[in-house]
């Protein structure tokens, strides 16, 4: 099933002046996993999004919490 | 950080278990077309197909097993006994016919009341230490995860 597109990590990490592969690095996975779990292709695991939420200084919830007015 | 032997991230990984599965079914599958072909067209001896034949069956139970021991999905306690004679009467009754039609039809041998009697004693016991074996494998596989939880 696709997953919502990921915009609020996406948003979270323009506004760390991070680039995908930057992000990528810090939580050791490739761009193109990034890529696909932005675009709501992959839907990562529980420990990737933890790393995740921490290398963007953001909560879960912030991150992958989906609004139903939003969603 | 969780490093595979091939430096994949989770998301590799995932597709190389899936292309891998994938890979395992159509190899199985064409071992088992291999194996039909050489014993009922080709009507090659037994001991031309007999590894394949091995490899396959292994393959399966070894697999089953696996799959049974290390997911712990199946608790055989939660199983009611009737659902669990239906199945291995079920079980028995296809692998009686297969084997009848196997020698009649396929083969094209002659098959008498005492034939199909001894087919049925090796069915019965062969499917009998299959389901207890992997029975014991679900048990152990469901109590090895319910202590993992603890």
């Amino acid at each position: 099933m696709k997953q919502p597109v990921r915009m609020n990590m996406k948003l979270a990490r323009v506004e760390k002046n991070l680039t995908q592969q930057e992000l990528a690095d810090l939580v050791g996975v490739t761009r193109q996993t990034i890529g696909l779990i932005e675009k709501g292709d992959y839907n990562p695991t529980l420990s990737l999004c933890i790393r995740i939420s921490k290398a963007l200084n953001r909560t879960l919830d912030q991150l992958y919490w989906e609004d139903e007015k939003n969603a | 950080m969780h490093k595979t032997p091939l430096n994949f991230d989770e998301r590799e990984m995932n597709d190389f278990r899936n292309i891998c599965t994938i890979m395992y079914i159509i190899t199985l599958f064409a071992l088992m077309s291999i194996q039909l072909y050489r014993q009922f067209v080709l009507y090659q001896p037994q001991q031309e197909w007999n590894d394949i034949a091995m490899l396959i069956t292994i393959n399966v139970i070894v697999l089953l097993g696996a799959v049974l021991y290390l997911t712990g999905a199946v608790n055989p306690q939660k199983i009611r006994w009737s659902n669990l004679i239906v199945g291995y009467v079920g079980f028995v009754l296809l692998g009686l016919a297969f084997t009848v039609f196997k020698y009649t039809v396929l083969l094209g041998q002659q098959v008498g009341l005492a034939q199909v009697w001894n087919y049925l004693l090796t069915v019965v016991v062969i499917s009998g230490i299959l389901v207890v074996s992997l029975g014991v494998l679900a048990y152990l596989g469901s109590r090895r995860i319910d202590k993992q939880i603890e």
